[in-house]
């Protein structure tokens, strides 16, 4: 059989691009619509928060999402366009809760230049047409005709090459665009143009403004009262109108994004590039505007989308940092800011680099990120696996088996958690603080181990010990019966339902009793050959109460049996083969399939295929989870069950598409578990670990476990090196005073902890470029290599760059050598104990020379010209890749 | 450029911003080319170069003796050491069509171009009247096409999906268009009042050709259609072509009043093959255009066109050159009064951008070339050649390198490299900068050890 690869989507995309609000799903429900590249995301707007109701997968990158109310009807409508240059025009349909597609279209034309700005898509607020400038030069029209329905498209052309911004504006008997451009000179300034649809041209507008801040880069359409545009600029910003010129001047800054807080227009939530949110007022007597004013609000991240929500909540979405959900507060806080971060939605691009290393050395790789940029830079630790989120925990030594238990059959909380350990049994309740206590069940036995404990009907709970089996009154808590093991025999495995219990004593004896109200009858007794290892009874027939079907796991012959019950007659024999014994049987069930679980003493799961009304076995399944035994156990969450194999490496088995899947927990090793449902730890689980039980609750299953570790600085390049257990990254902070400062450093990160343990700051206009852990021939030592690259701001192309070979010794980063290269060390590699280097157009092989004094210094090898800039290198044994920046990819081969 | 790299890979400049800053950048650094030399075989002036339009990598040039040359353009034939352990790379020929040829060209070639589909097949064009389609595999002559004057100038539509016509531009005053596909001529096309030096076909409809003559006239055709659509007046100039707001009242009038003609011009529908520019084309409201004859004009106008308008010219002498920028947008045009205009496709208007040209050859067709997006004309100026900014028309770089006039030009693209030819027989490679750093290791060690 060939190997194939293929390529899913483990994550879908983070980076919120767009985002709008209205009413999309129901005339009365505010939505919040975000668009993620190539997803949008619908959430409604509940006094509880953000609800999402639907994501989407749009088929290319979004570059335009507007919603619009065509007239007459009642709620809104969403106008998508992609960078590919296909739109679409979507409604909810509130009876599938799914969406219409109402319209669509390719708007793409067969030659133009696409715009360097990109794509502008607008909606004339009287929805008379929609505007697309696409290409320079054209401004395509999609207009509506009466009855909503969009008509064919024409192209207009656009005097103006170097379009920045266009814009609709309000209050215009003929739809108007206001136009931002650049002419030839880099002067910017703003003209308005009348659409005349019947002639598919346009007519000069009501007004121009020339000569603006050489910053311009934004317009803002105001409503009605006041109509009229606002111009962002970098040191002022401009509201104009026919008639009406007002300008205020601003600190500089780059406004990335914009939100309307009122409908009137006379406030505006700004986002500028370094995170900083300001208000913007239009001061006005009554319909006149007097005046501009703008205020600090605080810092949010770098925000690429702004909605104001509602009631002074506004959602921010960013493409270099986490999306926010924030509240403006009327009165500032201590730090003076009006802005209180109430939720965040993880982000994880820009990546821009990544590294994949086993942190936990669990054989499970893990990719540490470079994300986000400038100030939301981070790193970001993703895990393919399931998290446990852990509430509370004690510290609780040789827990040998756990049990959760309801004081009342129908409670839908566990009140008890049942601890076994070696020689005694304790119990732990809830208190009214939400803490767990240590109580009594008067009932149970607790000076043995417990073997067993379940709930059972009439509001009993079952324990087994190694002695008899105790049911107890869960309301008055007392033994109401007890079942004594034979004697000379003890119970050495057992296991129960609501209904029934399953027990094991020596010498392959099986007993069945049955729970009636407190009566234990002993309703059949079986021997079998051999001594059985574990049993299970878990219901999964149609009765939640009761079992058809035992599953036997045996020792010596190393098989598994089913039996039938309550008879006990033999259906299935399994031999598992091996000499690996059975440690856990499950019998459970996952969308309507019912399966058979089979953990060995070894770490390896069997699961067969069990057909319920004939207890055969079939498409028997073998899968590694882990090197130690395993112990099985289903619990629920999201009302799906799961099953949670706990060992050295705990798993989550569960099932999608009639599939098993098996997920990674984020713990190390887990001796026991159970579910523990409590009022104050809703869908928890109880976990045993080396010495501690801790309460926690569980990830979505399948998800990608993301863990964030802020930097505050732009991280650009990461490593990983094993041996001194550090990662070591080149980051780049921007100077929060200074324009255009920016600082970089080579920093080195404990690969536990995260923190920055040792920094080397480059020189002033050096950057780092690339980073390497690598060792080189004859020497035992590893060390980092970084290439940078000296960007002079006169300069086109880099013409200095050093490598620069680090050790780390004490946790620090010690320079051993350093190298000049004539150019930006673009890439770094580690080649047959050489280092291999591509400087600007040049690939470069370098020896790792010992001088006459020791010390070592890198000798330059042999090199190959003939690329335009040597961007990305990988090398596999003497073959070098080399990715160029114009000429595609090459392949090199060395030859000694 | 690490910092635009930098700023790719955190996503601030797109993807295609990136690409046209980089492609820009190179061309701002254009000098002759100091690891790229094409070895020419002629022994006569190049009068035409073209490198093909499928992979950008085989160059064909067409000379004055009577020969043509491909040459593979992205892969040496062999290296020569420069100073300082640089390599130049050598290009020479790998096939050349002559004289001695058994179905070669008497005289000199005047034009040779690619096939625009692939590069099994060019077109040569030459002053012993013959237009030869060649086969490159074979190197043998498929088609020729006797023609009735010296060929000046050959061209083949890029976009054609429903022709394969050579638009030749002779001696004669009709241009002709030969069909490959049945080797005989599709049209002749009637208007000019002299000679064609040189033809272009629209890079925005296939079914548009330009031609310009050695009257002075630009002439669209759409070939779908008797006579030319657009005679191109140095006069009209771009100004006024949108109504300003004061004049707006007006203008609803006469849009009322051209209820009537739009009618006919759905029936007539012939005007504008830029239809993707939009119907609203800007001669409706222009003096020319004289509103209320319109509809008749329109009809008239077609295959003879008013006299007055017929007889428009777009330069004073001859037109020598003509290049159509790649969203068929803008033309370009020169003349042999020295002069270079902007053209705007669409409403035909002269844009009175005024080119810094010295002086241009008057008695040859010059092939002119614009860079990818259209911001820079290259344009042979006697011995030199000149990059000027389309837009403003000032001169951004001149490249001397030539000693005798250039003839051609061509820019690829692809490698953001400029190819010119001229009367000394060379054909220069005029390329990005590329610093030729020099390790301090020994050079000799730097050489061998690598093979491609």
């Amino acid at each position: 059989m060939s190997v194939w690869n293929y390529v899913v989507t483990a994550h879908k995309p983070t980076n919120v691009t767009h985002s709008c609000v209205g009413n999309f799903t129901s005339s009365q429900e505010l939505n919040l619509i975000i668009a993620k590249c190539t997803r949008i995301e619908i959430n409604l707007l509940t006094p509880q928060g953000l609800q999402p109701m639907l994501d989407v997968p749009i088929y290319g990158r979004i570059a335009t999402l507007e919603l619009f109310r065509p007239h007459g009807e009642a709620q809104d409508f969403l106008f998508i366009a992609t960078e590919r240059y296909k739109f679409c025009v979507l409604q909810w349909d509130a009876e599938t809760s799914e969406l219409i597609t109402r319209a669509m279209g390719d708007v793409s034309d067969r030659i133009g230049r696409p715009t360097d700005n990109g794509q502008i898509g607008i909606i004339d607020p009287d929805c008379r047409l929609i505007g697309l400038h696409l290409y320079d030069g054209l401004f395509k029209v999609i207009p509506f005709d009466n009855k909503g329905q969009l008509k064919e498209a024409f192209n207009i052309r656009l005097e103006e090459l170097q379009v920045l911004d266009i814009k609709f504006l309000h209050g215009c008997s003929k739809p108007t665009i206001v136009v931002l451009y650049q002419d030839n000179k880099d002067a910017r300034h703003v003209k308005t143009y009348e659409v005349a649809l019947k002639d598919k041209d346009f007519i000069e507008g009501p007004w121009s403004q020339n000569n603006l801040d050489n910053g311009a880069d934004l317009l803002i359409p105001v409503p009605p009262p006041f109509c009229g545009v606002l111009i962002i600029g970098e040191e002022t910003i401009v509201y104009c109108s026919a008639n009406v010129f007002r300008a205020i001047p601003i600190r500089p800054s780059i406004t990335k994004a914009y939100g309307r807080v009122d409908a009137d227009g006379s406030r505006y939530l700004l986002g500028d590039h370094a995170g900083l949110l300001h208000l913007l007022v239009i001061t006005h007597e009554k319909e006149k505007v007097t005046g501009l004013k703008i205020e600090l609000l605080g810092e949010t991240s770098i925000a690429s989308t702004i909605s104001y929500l509602d009631n002074a909540f506004v959602f921010i979405g960013s493409s270099y940092g986490d999306s926010q959900l924030v509240k403006l507060n009327l009165q500032p806080d201590a730090k003076g800011s009006y802005v209180e971060v109430l939720d965040r939605y993880v982000n994880l691009g820009p990546i821009v680099d990544f590294c994949v290393v086993d942190l936990e050395r669990q054989g499970q790789g893990q990719v540490v990120t470079c994300s986000g940029a400038y100030k939301d830079g981070s790193l970001r630790i993703v895990r393919n696996g399931i998290g446990i989120n852990e509430q509370a925990s004690v510290e609780l030594q040789g827990i040998k088996g756990m049990w959760s238990l309801r004081s009342l059959t129908d409670d839908p909380f566990d009140t008890f958690l049942v601890v076994s350990f070696i020689s005694e049994t304790r119990i732990l309740a809830m208190n009214i603080e939400d803490e767990l206590e240590e109580t009594e069940i008067e009932g149970f036995c607790s000076q043995v181990q417990t073997l067993f404990c379940h709930c059972a009907v009439f509001n009993q709970l079952v324990q087994v010990t190694s002695s008899s089996v105790r049911l107890v009154s869960s309301t008055t808590r007392e033994l109401r019966q007890e079942w004594n093991a034979p004697s000379g025999y003890s119970i050495n495995v057992a296991t129960a339902n609501a209904t029934q219990v399953l027990l094991a004593t020596g010498a392959g004896h099986l007993v069945y009793l049955e729970i009636g109200d407190g009566t234990l009858t002993q309703a059949k007794h079986a021997q079998l050959e051999c001594e059985i290892s574990c049993l299970d009874i878990n219901p999964i027939g149609e009765n939640p109460n009761y079992s058809q079907l035992a599953a036997v796991g045996m020792w010596t012959d190393i098989s598994v049996r089913i039996f039938s019950l309550p008879d006990l007659n033999l259906i299935t024999k399994e031999p598992l083969g091996g000499e690996i014994i059975p440690r856990s049987v499950l019998l459970c069930s996952f969308e309507g399939i019912s399966y058979l679980l089979c953990a060995l003493g070894d770490g390896h799961l069997l699961n067969f295929l069990l057909n319920l009304s004939t207890g055969e076995l079939k498409d028997r399944k073998k899968v590694s989870l882990g090197t130690q035994p395993i112990t099985l156990r289903t619990f629920s969450s999201k009302n799906t069950t799961h099953v949670f194999a706990a060992s050295d490496r705990p798993t989550v088995i569960y099932s999608s598409n009639k599939k098993l899947l098996y997920s990674n927990v984020n713990l190390k090793e887990v001796s026991h578990m159970c579910p523990f449902n409590s009022a104050a730890f809703p869908d928890s689980l109880a976990i045993a670990k080396e010495g501690e039980l801790s309460i926690g609750t569980i990830d979505d299953i399948q998800k990608l476990h993301i863990r964030s570790i802020p930097l505050g600085e732009h991280a650009r390049r990461i490593c990983h090196q094993e041996q001194s257990r550090t990662f070591s990254i080149c980051s780049m902070k921007n100077q929060s005073n200074a324009e255009e400062s920016e600082m970089h450093f080579i920093r080195l990160l404990d690969d536990q902890t995260f923190e920055f343990i040792s920094t080397y700051p480059l020189d002033t206009f050096e950057y780092g470029c690339s980073i390497l852990s690598c060792s080189f021939s004859d020497d035992s030592n590893v060390y980092y290599c970084v290439g940078t690259a000296y960007v002079l701001p006169e300069e086109n192309e880099p013409t200095k760059g050093r490598i620069l070979v680090f050790i780390v010794e004490d946790g620090k980063l010690q320079l051993i050598a350093e190298k000049e290269t004539k150019g930006a060390v673009y890439s770094l590699n580690a080649f047959n104990g050489k280092l291999l280097a591509a400087i600007n157009q040049k690939i470069q092989l370098y020896k790792w020379m010992l001088r006459d004094d020791g010390t070592r210094e890198l000798q330059s090898e042999c090199g190959h010209h003939g690329h335009i800039l040597a961007l990305y290198v990988q090398t596999r044994g003497d073959f070098i890749v080399v990715g160029d920046l114009m000429k595609s990819i090459s392949l090199l081969i060395y030859k000694e | 450029m690490w910092r635009e790299i930098k700023d790719r890979e955190a996503g601030k400049t797109r993807p295609n911003s990136f690409k046209n800053r980089v492609s820009s950048s190179r061309i701002s650094n254009l000098q002759l080319s100091n690891y790229k030399d094409v070895v020419s075989p002629h022994r006569g002036s190049i009068n035409s170069l073209q490198v093909d339009l499928t992979e950008g990598r085989y160059l064909l040039s067409g000379a004055s003796d009577a020969s043509a040359s491909v040459f593979d353009i992205q892969h040496a034939t062999d290296f020569e050491g420069g100073g300082e352990g640089a390599l130049i790379a050598k290009h020479k020929s790998l096939i050349t069509i002559d004289k001695q040829h058994q179905n070669g060209h008497k005289f000199a070639i005047s034009s040779a171009i690619w096939y625009p589909i692939d590069t099994g097949l060019f077109v040569t064009g030459s002053y012993d009247h013959y237009i030869k389609v060649w086969d490159t595999n074979s190197t043998q002559m498929v088609i020729n096409f006797k023609m009735p004057g010296k060929v000046y100038r050959t061209a083949m539509s890029p976009l054609a999906t429903s022709h394969m016509l050579i638009a030749a531009g002779t001696e004669d005053v009709q241009v002709r268009l030969c069909d490959i596909a049945s080797g005989a001529f599709a049209h002749t096309l009637s208007g000019h009042r002299d000679g064609v030096m040189t033809v272009e076909w629209s890079t925005s409809s296939e079914w548009v050709l330009v031609t310009g003559g050695c009257d002075g006239a630009i002439r669209f055709w759409d070939i779908r259609r008797a006579g030319c659509f657009l005679v191109l007046d140095q006069s009209q100039s771009q100004l006024g072509r949108r109504p300003p707001v004061l004049a707006r009242s007006a203008v609803s009038k006469v849009s009322t009043s051209k209820a009537l003609s739009k009618g006919q011009n759905l029936l007539g529908k012939p005007r504008m093959p830029q239809k993707k520019s939009g119907g609203g084309n800007g001669i409706k409201h222009s003096p020319l255009g004289q509103v209320p004859a319109k509809g008749y004009l329109k009809q008239r106008l077609h295959p003879g066109m008013l006299s007055s308008q017929d007889r428009a010219t777009a330069h004073y002498g001859a037109v020598t050159g003509l290049k159509i920028t790649e969203d068929g947008m803008y033309l370009l045009s020169a003349g042999s009064d020295s002069r270079i205009r902007l053209w705007d496709v669409e409403s035909g208007r002269n844009t009175l951008v005024n080119f810094e040209t010295a002086r241009l050859q008057t008695s040859k067709p010059i092939q002119l070339a614009t860079a990818q997006d259209s911001n820079l004309v290259f344009v042979p100026c006697m011995t030199s050649v000149k990059a000027f900014d389309v837009w403003s028309g000032k001169t951004y770089v001149t490249f001397r390198g030539h000693y005798e006039y250039v003839n051609c030009c061509w820019f690829s693209s692809q490698d953001q490299e400029l190819y010119t030819g001229g009367n000394d027989r060379q054909i220069l490679v005029w390329s990005p900068a590329r610093l030729i750093s020099n390790e301090d290791a020994s050079p000799a060690e730097d050489q061998d050890n690598w093979s491609d």
